[in-house]
């Protein structure tokens, strides 16, 4: 376990350096000038010049990516043409709010999808299963986006029953001002006992959370019932079964343990999955988060902010694979060895 | 594996039998027909060009005359939804092809010789796969200039690293087999043996998995298209159309609606046969990727 831990560790850093390296090539690679867009429109040729220097624009490249690797391990990741801030700042101030709704759809996702696809194994090949299985299809083939606005369509045009956009109602800064410790609206009311902000930022994180639970759910329903399916053939299975073990735990307990373990490796997937989600969702929601940041820097060509959140989430993608398969490995020994 | 028992694993092979059995796979096929024949033969079913604008009949509802209404321009929806399947998955399927051509060599080189050629290979691999496609895809189209040729650039060079990594594992176990083993004792050279041997044994996975993608990248498409970043007015792409129509959606449903039951219909259709394609050709594949 000791050789598997330093080696899955240096191997996490070694791509790390690399999806650094990809993102300056990325940076790089941008057809307009960097330095124009920053200067603005109505620049000379000199504030231009004068802009490419301070950018360091100018030096050769393997200079620049030595500085922009000196850079980001240090913090600085560049400044966003369109808010003018730090990037890395930027996103700090984002990331909560993207992680609240992105965790209360993957809650949301697995508390379902886990007794989805039990339902659909145990009676493979009948009704629940058949409906299960097309519903699971769909809930991987949905657009996001389009998703989005046919639930604001129903349920906030039509239905007047959800809210259509933000956190919470703005309206309740007045009457129950909410202490921000989290900047999660939800938390924050949670913790601070405000409970109108709380029933209020829940109702608005019901649509958006549904949308990003979209594909979570049917990815993880899909690979429950297969792997239920494929635990109950194992030989502990029937072992257990000749024991005279009732059919209920053998389902629920003897076969569902172990096949659990390739569930446990999906979800660091479908988490960023869903974290890039947002950056379709976010905007529709007017969720100030990191895919609203995002979309918005998409849209202003902000490069800077573009490739820093591309970063951010690569990072956060491949430590969540190290946390995943360290986890594997310590709950079933025999991957370390292989 | 799919159908939970295990009589069906010895049973009669075949994809007409399978279908037979799998009946969610034979409504895939069909639906994804469907969708290629409506993408060649647009012309002679769309009732009229898509790009066709009538400035007094602009934002019409659903009617006898144009059946998915007309958009901002009087353009009719049905018309551009029609053409939309020349789009998004023809996209997809160049995207599939491009990510095969680069990938597919570069897995077998690397699974045949091993060594500092696998080493090197697997570890650029690695750090592809370290972004989620969607991400890389999107950064990449974020930062070249909105086009169709942009986002299936920046769609297929986050999408070869698969194939890469699936035909690496398939080539390192053929080339360790018996026969292959032989072949090279034999001195047959390098080239027959991946062209003669480890490239066929190779194909069935990869089938299996771009008709597993197709669904994937046509979803990716859509997404870099509703952001912009892909196919420009006025192509009829799916994704575009739902971008365009957000703004009047509260009144004018009908520009959002019918061009995303289009996306998720071809998605729907290619995942089932995907699914399909998989049990019969491959059923000890697992599930995700």
């Amino acid at each position: 376990m000791g050789r598997y831990l330093v080696r899955r560790v240096a191997l996490a850093i070694l791509v790390v350096v690399g999806v650094v390296v990809l993102t300056f090539v990325i940076a790089r690679v941008v057809p307009g000038d960097p330095a124009v867009s920053w200067a603005g429109p109505h620049a000379s040729r000199e504030q231009i010049a004068n802009v490419r220097h301070e950018l360091g624009l100018d030096r050769s490249l393997p200079v620049q990516i030595v500085s922009y690797f000196g850079g980001v391990v240090r913090g600085d990741w560049g400044t966003s043409i369109h808010t003018h801030q730090p990037v890395l700042s930027d996103i700090m101030d984002r990331a909560p709010a993207s992680i609240e709704l992105v965790v209360t759809a993957m809650v949301f996702a697995l508390t379902l999808a886990i007794p989805l696809g039990l339902v659909s194994a145990r009676w493979s090949g009948r009704a629940p299963d058949g409906v299960i299985r097309i519903g699971a299809v769909l809930s991987v083939s949905m657009p996001a986006f389009w998703l989005a606005l046919i639930l604001q369509l129903v349920f906030f045009q039509r239905l007047h029953l959800l809210p259509v956009a933000g956190q919470y109602d703005p309206n309740l800064d007045y009457t129950h001002p909410l202490t921000q410790y989290t900047r999660m609206p939800a938390v924050d009311a949670l913790i601070t006992g405000n409970w109108v902000v709380f029933r209020s930022a829940l109702s608005h994180l019901v649509l958006p959370a549904i949308v990003i639970a979209s594909y979570p759910l049917g990815v993880v329903t899909r690979m429950v019932r297969a792997s239920e399916l494929d635990s109950l053939g194992e030989d502990h299975v029937r072992a257990v079964r000749a024991l005279g073990f009732s059919e209920r735990s053998v389902f629920a307990r003897f076969a569902l343990k172990p096949a659990l373990v390739p569930v446990v490796s999906v979800i660091a997937l479908v988490f960023a999955y869903s974290l890039v989600n947002t950056f379709l969702v976010e905007s529709i929601f007017d969720w100030p988060g990191l895919g609203s940041y995002a979309a918005d820097s998409i849209s202003s060509l902000d490069t800077p902010a573009i490739v820093g959140v591309t970063l951010f989430i690569a990072i956060v993608y491949v430590l969540a694979n190290l946390v995943v398969d360290l986890v594997q490995a310590w709950i079933d020994p025999r991957i370390a060895i292989a | 594996m799919m159908d939970g028992s295990v009589v069906d694993a010895d049973a009669r092979s075949g994809i007409g039998s399978a279908m037979r059995r799998n009946k969610l796979m034979t409504v895939g096929a069909a639906a994804a027909l469907m969708i290629s024949v409506i993408g060649l033969l647009a012309p002679l079913l769309a009732p009229y060009a898509p790009d066709a604008a009538l400035p007094t009949q602009t934002l019409l509802p659903p009617s006898a005359v144009h059946w998915f209404g007309t958009d901002q321009l009087g353009r009719d929806v049905l018309s551009r939804i029609l053409y939309g399947a020349r789009v998004s998955p023809m996209i997809a399927l160049l995207v599939l092809f491009l990510a095969c051509v680069v990938g597919v060599p570069l897995g077998i080189a690397a699974g045949y010789f091993r060594g500092a050629i696998d080493d090197v290979i697997m570890r650029i691999t690695d750090v592809f796969l370290a972004f989620p496609a969607l991400l890389l895809a999107l950064a990449i189209a974020a930062v070249l200039p909105p086009s169709i040729g942009s986002v299936t650039f920046a769609i297929a060079i986050t999408w070869w690293p698969w194939y890469t990594r699936l035909i690496r594992g398939q080539a390192a176990s053929v080339s360790r087999r018996p026969y292959v083993e032989g072949a090279r004792a034999a001195g047959v050279s390098h080239t027959r043996i991946l062209f003669r041997h480890v490239l066929p044994n190779s194909l069935t996975p990869l089938i299996v998995q771009v008709s597993l993608d197709v669904s994937a990248v046509i979803l990716t498409v859509s997404a870099l298209s509703f952001l912009g970043l892909g196919a420009q007015d006025p192509t009829p792409d799916w994704g575009l159309m739902v971008s365009q129509g957000q703004q009047y959606f509260q009144t004018q449903w009908w520009l959002v609606t019918f061009p995303g039951i289009a996306i998720l219909l071809t998605a729907v259709a290619f995942n089932l046969l995907g699914d399909g394609l998989r049990d019969v050709l491959d059923p000890r594949r697992v599930l995700i990727r």
